[in-house]
């Protein structure tokens, strides 16, 4: 039974993590009522896990839990959710008239990583969304640093290429 | 490297069959991933960049420390040297391979920005309530979403309707139960179920799209805001608002939202394709974004309110409309973004040849404004940088009765979104400690320099307004209180500063006196002041592109260009992937010039700061004014860091600048990447000034309100020196000023750089005095001296040692030998003010005594309360140890009682942030 102390830990964690455990989530199983079960289970087990084991490791903690449980829900309930757009998925739901403009805009990058492969997708997120290093990106996907490493060098390459052509392209237009 | 795809996840595996982390063998090319990794950090040991590695962009700055490198075993960080070396081998063969080391940082930059502005999703009513029983009960897997939900939910909705009724809610809000995402337009914008939640937020909302209780902008009713608290989320159905359109000019349709209360324009979408408009409404939030166009409102009906209230107001926008009055004389070009209660500004705004524009101001009691909703003339651009649904749409569809429900401020499982900062810099947090009187005659002064930055209040906005609370390193308490403006009495005889000094007991320390020290400077018309040459330094590198940057940037200095006279001058420097002159200088008669100029700038590419800040004095050297007032303004969200190698040299070229007359503004913008620290290290060494403009009410206030100060300093390197009486002060401390302490000696040495005061301008310095008497507060650390013997209780005693004490007369000095003169016994305290005058010449000094008549708080002015409450407010978000167990609530009734007029209503809006504040830090 957690104490007072430990409860408020867990929801200050709870609030901390919620929304980029739930990206992250819906990332992995692409549908979003599923990412929400994901998330829940997470901190579900956040509440039934030693605080004193976890602590000084929470965040790569936490994103193990959530990938692991994530792995778990595609597997018995199958891989795709209803929809392959990720931004979708994560909550970007805009109208179908304002979607385009809305992509137009700052959402570009957002775009092209939705459109990596999903590895890189992946990590790459987790690099500049969640913030975690190689290490921690390695420990929480099981992947060597190494790998990681490439997989966020080839990930930059391609957006670098990719953005450049959209800037081009953009200027072509005289936009 | 190896293909652990397939890998199952057990328990952390160790090190051995992770152990090469990365290749061996030389770095050959760029296109090494190690190369990558160097860029971005992560080879340990400082990167090409200026940036320090990341692990801050979703986490705390005491978060980070869970992610320490201390995981890293002996041989990791073995490997992780190797690469590094070999990385540096390779690039100094290689110099011009930083080049790439910066653009993948700067990429990696974007890539933060980009994925922080993203909306937060949010878990549902049904699973957080899941975790919340979880959590008490200590164990087992309650239901998740299912039917059992239903009876409470309807059994809190029926509560929650008589509630509403007796608050006088219109403010109610019913979810439904279902799930799923409605596809028509109305539907989904307004959610159903649990997805108002998401998709409020999935509007890219840049803002809290719930529960937030505060009122942007001006003159708002800030009660019926806050009483608005306490409502769950948990009923049946969702209402969706009543929407109508409205041709707001040949070619534009505006849109509103109307219920019983009232109406808001909340969209306008141009009808035509063509790039060619006439001139149209430009309708914007109080955060600077536009609104959005056409977010899925129906073109096609033009529903017609019902109530009287709705329908007076439309009729007043129709009026505001109607071709008659549209063609009238220009207004005053910036909208003044205070609205009588209910209103709607529109002001107009010229620039080219023809067509429609607005130009009154229309007020209607049902005309809703959602804070700061402005109107200004102009070219409505067909690429519209808004999010779909942004605070101020959100606030007025709220004020009409339609939105998301709130939470009450201290429901701990409040939702909503919580953006987070990345890469952002703060200097360290010092407070102040007290200081005992002894002997030694220094320790009875006070010597600083003054400071109008007012970067830190808007900042700390910034992070309130996103239901967060402001890292303690950014709040300084100066320029919170300097944020708003004081009724001090403006200098006589000829002087450009005058003083005035006041004390009633402290609130937060009973016993304690708290003196108020207020410096004003001489406001001068605007036909009087000096030309000004104006060289903007602008950002446009590719992270400038949201909305709350480059866009609002321009808007910003829109707003500037109209409160310039003709015959000032403004050119346009940028820098990005290169350096621009965008425009030379030219003079404000060639408006329309300068406004096109403007309007071309678009943001793309990697940073180049430095060539572009040699471009921006070049200009300003030749375009200079002898007698005149000449300045670069840097705008930027932060990032100028990246590309700059010599960090000697900039200050180096910036402080001769300014010496040569050519002084430094420093404007910053946007979240994520703003360094706070080097922005404010900049406007110190460039004898200007550091704004955080958060919103086109901030830019309003900068730029026009306040643009002879910001413009024209009529001092110089201003500073003050207070000493206090021995025989009546045993202690004091200084509120704030950290980072503008001078040694005693440096008060008359002219060499010794301070802040300047412009026109117009009033700060405050505060102070906590421990008078003779009191028992001094034993226990805590505060005290610099100890006590040993000398007690500083004893009148006479200190008044001989401290030959500095209250010296009669102008004269002032440490160290000056002599018994206090009897008039000056009783004093309290002298302020030494010192300053160089802007146009040259030997320094000037002026005293001016202080003695304290004893008031209590509430008989003291409105401005030492007002400036009381802000300093207690500053101090419990730095986690002060010397505010005591005070409650921001009772700082934020203290604020809204010494109000006073608040005309812009500025001071009505910190009531409101402290009580966020306070339900921030209840949980």
């Amino acid at each position: 039974m957690p104490t007072a102390e430990d409860q408020s830990w867990i929801r200050d964690a709870i609030a901390r993590y919620e929304g980029p455990l739930l990206r992250y989530a819906a990332g992995l199983t692409r549908d979003r009522e599923r990412a929400r079960d994901v998330v829940q289970d997470t901190f579900m087990r956040l509440c039934r896990a030693e605080r004193a084991a976890v602590e000084r490791r929470l965040a790569p903690w936490l994103y193990t839990v959530c990938r692991n449980r994530a792995i778990d829900v595609c597997r018995k309930e199958g891989r795709m959710g209803s929809t392959t757009d990720e931004a979708a998925v994560i909550g970007h739901e805009a109208e179908p008239a304002a979607a385009v403009e809305a992509r137009e805009t700052h959402s570009r990058a957002l775009d092209l990583i939705g459109r990596l492969p999903d590895k890189q997708r992946e990590v790459i997120r987790l690099k500049f969304q969640s913030g975690l290093t190689y290490a921690q990106i390695a420990e929480v996907t099981s992947l060597s640093v190494s790998h990681v490493g490439v997989l966020i060098h080839h990930g930059m390459k391609t957006l670098r290429g990719r953005m450049g052509a959209l800037a081009s392209d953009a200027r072509g237009t005289g936009s | 490297m190896t293909n652990d795809n397939d890998r199952n996840t057990t328990a952390q595996a160790g090190d051995a069959s992770r152990s090469q982390a990365y290749p061996r063998g030389p770095v050959t090319s760029a296109d090494d991933p190690r190369v990558t990794a160097y860029a971005l950090g992560e080879l340990g040991g400082g990167s090409a960049s200026e940036l320090s590695p990341d692990g801050a962009s979703e986490l705390s700055a005491g978060a980070a420390g869970e992610l320490s490198s201390g995981e890293l075993s002996a041989a990791a960080q073995t490997d992780q040297t190797e690469a590094r070396l070999a990385v540096e081998t390779w690039l100094a063969a290689h110099p011009e391979a930083r080049d790439e080391l910066a653009a993948l940082s700067e990429l990696g930059n974007m890539l933060r920005d980009e994925l922080a502005a993203e909306p937060a999703p949010a878990l549902d009513v049904e699973r957080r309530a899941a975790l919340e029983q979880a959590l008490n009960a200590g164990a087992g897997r309650p239901a998740r979403r299912s039917q059992a939900w239903r009876p409470w939910i309807s059994a809190a909705a029926v509560l929650l309707l008589a509630l509403s009724v007796v608050l006088q809610q219109a403010g109610v809000f019913e979810r439904a139960g279902g799930g799923g995402s409605g596809s028509d337009g109305l539907g989904s914008a307004y959610g159903d179920g649990r997805d108002a939640d998401d998709a409020s937020v999935a509007r890219g909302d840049g803002y809290a799209a719930e529960a937030s209780s505060l009122a942007l902008g001006a003159g708002r009713d800030t009660g019926s805001m806050s009483s608005r608290a306490a409502i769950s989320v948990d009923a049946p159905e969702a209402a969706q608002p009543q929407v109508g359109s409205i041709r707001l000019s040949e070619s534009d349709v505006g849109f509103y939202a109307f219920s019983e209360q009232g109406l808001a324009l909340i969209g306008a979408e141009t009808e035509t394709e063509s790039e060619s408009l006439d001139e149209a409404i430009r309708l914007f939030q109080a955060d600077g974004s536009k609104l959005p166009r056409n977010a899925g409102y129906p073109r096609a009906e033009a529903s017609e309110p019902q109530s009287d209230v709705a329908e007076s107001a439309l009729e007043a926008v129709r009026d505001t409309l109607s071709p008659g009055r549209a063609k009238g004389t220009p207004a005053a070009p910036s909208a003044a973004p205070a609205p009588e209660e209910g209103g709607v500004l529109m002001g107009g705004q010229g620039g080219g040849g023809g067509g429609t524009r607005i130009d009154s101001v229309s007020s209607s009691p049902g005309l809703r404004t959602g804070p700061g909703l402005l109107a200004l003339g102009g070219k409505l651009r067909k690429r519209a940088a808004a999010p779909t649904r942004s605070h101020g749409q959100t606030e007025a569809l709220r004020s009409l009765g339609y939105g998301a429900a709130e939470r009450d401020a201290d429901d701990r499982l409040d939702s909503g979104y919580r953006p987070v900062r990345s890469g952002e810099s703060y200097a360290d947090v010092r407070e102040n400690p007290f200081v005992r009187i002894t002997g030694d005659g220094h320790s009875a002064l006070s010597t600083f320099g003054l400071d109008v930055d007012t970067a830190s209040y808007s900042n700390v906005r910034r992070f309130l307004h996103r239901r967060q609370l402001p890292p303690p390193e950014s709040v300084r308490l100066e320029e919170l209180i300097n944020a708003f403006s004081y009724d001090d009495p403006a200098p006589t005889d000829g002087d450009p500063l005058g003083v005035s000094v006041e004390a009633a007991e402290c609130p937060w320390a009973p016993g304690h006196r708290l003196v108020r020290i207020g410096i004003k400077g001489r406001e001068i018309p605007a036909s009087q002041r000096p030309p000004s040459n104006l060289v903007l330094l602008l950002d446009v590198s590719g992270s400038m592109k949201s909305a709350d940057k480059l866009p609002l940037l321009v808007q910003s200095m829109e707003l500037l260009l109209g409160s310039l006279r003709d015959d000032d001058r403004m050119a346009i420097v940028t820098y990005a992937s290169g350096t621009k002159l965008v425009l030379p200088s030219t003079p404000v008669s060639e408006r329309d010039t300068i406004v096109s100029a403007l309007r071309s700038l678009h943001a793309d590419g990697s940073t180049h700061a430095s060539a572009g800040i040699e471009l921006a004095y070049k200009v300003a050297t030749e375009a200079f004014f002898d007698e005149g007032n000449n300045r670069v303004l840097l705008a930027t969200d932060g990032d100028f860091n990246v590309g700059i190698t010599d960090h000697g040299g900039l200050h180096d070229l910036i402080t001769s600048k300014a010496q040569g007359g050519i002084f430094l503004t420093v404007l910053g913008f946007g979240t994520g990447n703003l360094k706070d620290d080097t922005a404010e290290l900049l406007a110190n060494k460039g004898n200007g000034n550091y704004a955080y403009i958060d919103g086109l009410d901030e830019a309003h206030r900068v730029l026009v309100r306040e643009v002879q100060g910001t413009l024209h300093t009529i001092a110089k390197d201003v500073k003050l020196q207070v000493e206090f009486n021995p025989a009546t002060v045993q202690a004091w401390r200084q509120l704030g000023y950290e980072n503008r302490a001078l040694a005693a000696t440096d008060f008359r040495d002219d060499k010794k750089d301070a802040g300047e005061v412009g026109a117009g301008h009033s700060l405050t310095a505060l102070y906590e005095v421990i008078p003779v008497g009191l028992e001094l507060p034993g226990g805590t650390a505060d005290l610099r001296y100890q006590a040993d013997g000398a007690d500083g209780a004893d009148g006479a005693d200190g008044a001989d040692g401290a030959g500095a004490a209250g010296a009669a007369g102008a004269e002032s000095g440490a160290g000056g030998a002599g018994r206090v003169p009897h008039a000056a016994l009783s004093e309290l305290l002298n302020v030494n003010l010192r300053w160089m005058p802007a146009s040259g010449g030997a320094a000037r000094e002026r005293a001016f005594p202080f003695e304290d008549p004893g008031r209590g708080f509430a008989e003291a002015s409105t401005d030492l309360r007002f400036s009381a409450a802000v300093a207690a407010f500053g101090m419990t978000l730095r986690h002060s140890q010397h505010v005591g167990d005070i409650d921001l609530l009772a700082v934020a009734d203290l604020a809204d009682a010494a109000k006073g007029d608040d005309p812009d209503g500025r001071r009505a809006e910190f009531v409101t942030l402290a009580r966020t504040a306070r339900g921030l830090l209840q949980r």
